[in-house]
């Protein structure tokens, strides 16, 4: 995946520190992209936005367009299928911007790695500005990961 | 035995050579054809075709209770299909000309699925993988007559639509204010499970089954196992079986309980999916805290159970089972929602005789009448536990309604399994080194998963996993076509599709 690397390190501007700069008052929009896992990352920021979690609380928020995120959520190893679209959502996106891995998958394909179908995980392929670990990792630990973003 | 065990399609698979104990048989092409003539007036029920690289393999149900495989060797790359008279096989037959490069005659649909041409090459699990050519070809969807007529409109949905979910690709035409049309496009999440799953040591491949969907992790685990254990002849102890019995229960309860709070969400019942969210949430937690594992994974072991306390297991079944009567109550005061049975009720109707035509069992078919629940053959259950009986309008008002009475009955069976159980304290046997090929199966919370392994030299040789979501996909297609589109995402949910799980 040269070229994924090619254009979200062009993109980045060399890779950029993960400083995403938030007014007090929006909340930091997240786009997120399952790129092809087994959906256990998926269910657990599900949670994560559900009600047992005040996410809007923590000046966080899910957006349904990557148009107006500042943060690209990956879960999932990249399938080579979903390589474009990854791209496509990254390009779509205003600057500045950051990448985060969440899941073993996301950050080197955990139980997922290359083959045939899937190329693996971002590690290496594009500049990470933050990986959360676990497989999956819990609601709790994916919330402080994206709070430290805040942080500035 | 009921009517069908003794079915003219289930004697003539018997008729063939057997390979495998009393459950896989070889036909020649005759013997085959002969089967796919007989299945046009028998009601065998099919559940899930695949190759071992060599052969065609089709599983079936005889009498809802004896798993019965025939297996053809193709002849020049090609078998005769089994769509023409089991709808449900369709899209089996395209994924295994895909991955096999094994080709279904007289196929209802020959058009690829899982591979959308950027695979490094083509039938990667065949005997001759082929190069790829590049570009792809693009996707070739249905036409849509009715749009072309009425100047409607063709809107796709995914596979990024910032929605926690895996990546699926939804096209429906619009025309007239309707659905004329609904297609789906996965493959997106397609990870080769069976690939990695051969040449794996039975622990690794059970950890793996526990990552195919994560909202049926511990059914892919014991299904496996199972079917590992039947290869290996190996038996399981008694703690082990109630262990499973108690991990699938609440690996049930927390899955219906997610599912049913996207429902709330997608029909504007904000409360109701937030209710949902915080007692899954809740079992989720205890889960966690107690086990490690939130989400169950990694728990269920070739041989039993992981190391570990049996007495946490029970002590947890009896947390969530002591749960149950509120947890229903709950949700059921926010079911009255305002507008809420309005827009449930009479939408996305599933008939019976529709979801057995296209193999939709689980919950989603017990909404639509059928009984179709394979914990009558899982080892640790007995059958007055399964009191939850089925819906008969199969709309989303019953996928809702038969989702709840299976918590309360989920709760009930935690209670008792836990109420006459002292634990002996061996939860694990070691898998002996045996080679073989066995069947396993579970009942998932969205319904029948199974596997089919082939273990040699202490590692899996052949495997195949089936997953309920591929019927859902087909389902889904026939019950959203005519709907209105205000309520297709609420018709997507009532299904609870798990893309992940239908790509594998
Ligand atoms: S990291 Fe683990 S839980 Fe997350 S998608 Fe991958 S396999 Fe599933």
């Amino acid at each position: 995946m040269a070229i994924l690397r090619a254009i979200l390190t062009a993109a980045t501007g060399g890779h950029a520190p993960a400083r995403v700069p938030v007014a007090a008052v929006r909340p930091l929009p997240v786009f997120h992209i399952e790129t092809g896992g087994c959906e256990g990352c998926a269910m657990e920021l599900a949670a994560l936005d559900g009600a047992a979690y005040g996410l809007a609380a923590t000046g966080i928020a899910f957006v349904t367009t990557p148009r107006l995120a500042e943060v690209l959520l990956v879960t999932g190893p990249l399938t080579r299928v979903m390589a474009p679209v990854l791209e496509a959502a990254w390009h779509a996106m205003p600057e500045p911007r950051a990448l985060v891995a969440v899941g073993a998958c996301a950050i080197d394909g955990g139980p997922f790695s290359e083959n045939y179908a899937v190329l693996g995980g971002l590690e290496g392929r594009a500049p990470i500005d933050l990986a959360i670990a676990g497989c999956p990792p819990s609601p709790a630990a994916i919330l402080s990961g994206l709070v430290g973003l805040l942080g500035g | 035995m009921r009517n069908g065990a003794n079915g003219a399609a289930a004697a003539l698979i018997r008729r063939g050579e057997a390979e495998a104990g009393t459950w896989r048989f070889r036909l020649d092409e005759d013997g085959w054809r002969g089967l796919v003539d007989a299945l046009r007036d028998d009601p065998l029920p099919f559940v899930g075709l695949w190759s071992d690289g060599r052969d065609v393999h089709a599983l079936f149900l005889d009498g809802g209770a004896h798993p019965l495989v025939a297996s053809v060797a193709p002849e020049t790359g090609r078998y005769l299909g089994l769509s023409s008279v089991r709808p449900a096989a369709s899209l089996p037959e395209r994924c295994l000309h895909d991955l096999w490069g094994i080709a279904a005659m007289d196929a209802r649909d020959v058009r690829p699925w899982l591979d959308h041409g950027v695979w490094t090459s083509t039938w990667p699990l065949g005997a001759r993988p082929g190069p790829v050519s590049w570009p792809p070809d693009p996707p070739e969807f249905r036409p849509v007559p009715a749009v072309a007529r009425a100047g409607g409109m063709v809107q796709g949905i995914g596979p990024a639509d910032g929605l926690p979910q895996a990546p699926g690709h939804l096209r429906l035409g619009l025309a007239g204010g309707g659905i004329a049309g609904a297609e789906w496009r996965l493959g997106y999440a397609h990870r080769g499970l069976v690939a990695r799953l051969c040449g794996m040591e039975p622990a690794a491949a059970a950890r793996l089954a526990g990552r195919a969907a994560a909202g049926a992790s511990v059914a892919h685990q014991a299904a496996l196992c199972r079917a590992i254990e039947a290869a290996t002849d190996t038996a399981i102890g008694a703690d082990a079986v109630r262990c499973r019995v108690i991990l699938a229960e609440i690996e049930r309860i927390a899955t219906h309980l997610h599912d049913l709070s996207r429902i709330g969400r997608a029909a504007g019942a904000s409360a109701l999916a937030a209710c949902c969210e915080r007692l899954r949430e809740e079992t989720l937690h205890l889960c966690g805290r107690m086990f490690g594992h939130r989400m169950l994974m990694d728990l269920v072991v070739p041989g039993g159970m992981l190391e570990g306390d049996v007495a946490t297991i029970g002590a947890v079944a009896g947390q969530v089972a002591g749960r149950g009567d509120d947890m229903l109550r709950e949700i059921r005061r926010h079911l009255a929602w305002p507008g809420l049975a309005g827009r449930v009720r009479g939408c996305g109707t599933l008939t019976e005789a529709m979801a057995r035509a296209l193999g939709v069992g689980g919950v989603v078919g017990r909404a639509s009448a059928r009984e179709d629940d394979v914990r009558r053959l899982e080892p640790g259950y007995r059958r007055e536990w399964l009191d939850s009986g089925v819906r008969g309008d199969g709309d989303v008002a019953a996928r809702i309604d038969q989702r709840l009475a299976e918590i309360g009955g989920s709760c009930r069976m935690l209670a008792a399994a836990r109420r006459d159980w002292v634990p002996d304290g061996a939860p694990r046997s070691a898998v002996r080194e045996r080679a073989g090929e066995g069947i396993g199966c579970a009942e998932g919370p969205r319904g029948a998963v199974w596997y089919w392994v082939r273990v040699a030299d202490g590692a899996v040789q052949a495997a195949f996993p089936r997953d309920p979501a591929l019927a859902h996909v087909a389902a889904l297609e026939h019950v959203l076509d005519g709907a209105d589109p205000e309520d297709a995402d609420l018709i997507v949910r009532s299904f609870g599709l798990s893309a992940a799980a239908a790509d594998l």
